[in-house]
């Protein structure tokens, strides 16, 4: 399992398709796949927004985050890309805070699991593991 | 030589922009995208011209369109900023064709090249439809220029990562 993250639009997408030789189509969009699906595919991209997702239909919450990690890591999935969103000011809001801790909770459990861990720069890849 | 600067804000990277385009011998341009015409702009502009003094800059200020420029005479050019260049052509009467055009321009012309742009990428919170357009355009422009450029350097408080070719 490969993760693959980085700030917003820095073209993660585009390096992983291009490095992997696979095409968009083996990849699921965390954005706006079925949830029950997410996992079905070679990869998903966008997994903050489907994580996103998950908070706002109410199956996850502070306990039981490791049950969408349990889900990737007990799936297929080779390829998993997600934004990093926890810089910047602490969000007022609840669901915002509640949104970026959750993402990074999930994202280091992946991290830890995955066998390489790429962090892109505009496109420019940095090895953090493997 | 396209070097690439980028980094938080306060993180150096104009000094060092400034510093690496210094190293060139000749006539050096400076372009100032930011507009020109608040109170808060000039103080900063000012400070900026403040630190470019006596390092042999010739000062251009214009918010966008390059192709008038003529960057023949000039050993290199340096661009701040690319988030101002694409707020301009995003909100102030230009287009993303247009972006690509001043940037194109750029590469193409400047026998080298120093721009300085600033990250807006890590907080992950849905501004206004418009505000994450800019973030998606400047953003992929920027990886356009890393593409093509010889070096990138991500600025963070005074120090260097180097993600890109050497200085």
């Amino acid at each position: 399992m490969i993760l693959i993250i980085g700030g917003a639009y820095h073209n993660k997408l585009a390096y992983a398709l291009k490095t992997y030789n696979i095409s968009v189509e083996d990849m699921q969009n965390g954005a706006d796949c079925n949830i029950d699906e997410a996992c079905s595919k070679k990869g998903i991209y966008n997994l903050h927004l489907l994580i996103k997702r998950y908070i706002k239909q109410g199956l996850l919450t502070g306990d039981n985050y490791n049950y969408i990690t349990e889900k990737i890591t007990s799936s297929n999935i080779e390829i998993i890309i997600c934004d990093e969103i926890g810089s910047g000011i602490i969000p007022l809001d609840r669901f915002e805070r509640e949104y970026r801790d959750m993402v990074g909770r999930i994202v280091s459990e992946v991290s830890e699991k995955a066998c390489k861990v790429i962090r892109i720069y505009y496109g420019i890849p940095t090895i953090l593991k493997g | 030589m396209i070097y690439l600067i980028s980094g938080g804000v306060k993180s150096h990277k104009s000094k060092r922009a400034e510093s690496i385009a210094g190293s060139f011998n000749g006539e050096k341009l400076y372009i100032a995208t930011m507009e020109n015409k608040s109170e808060e702009s000039k103080k900063r502009i000012e400070k900026h011209k403040a630190m470019r003094k006596d390092k042999n800059f010739k000062t251009l200020e214009i918010e966008k369109d390059f192709e008038s420029i003529d960057l023949s005479c000039f050993s290199v050019v340096l661009l701040e900023c690319l988030g101002n260049l694409c707020a301009n052509h995003l909100f102030n009467g230009g287009s993303i064709n247009g972006f690509y055009k001043d940037i194109d321009y750029l590469i193409k012309n400047a026998k080298n090249l120093v721009i300085v742009t600033n990250d807006i990428s890590y907080d992950g919170l849905y501004y206004s439809k418009e505000v994450q357009e800019y973030i998606k355009t400047l953003n992929n422009g920027v990886s356009y220029i890393a593409e093509r450029a010889d070096s990138v350097i991500e600025m963070v408080y005074g120090n260097m990562i180097i993600h890109k070719g050497n200085l």
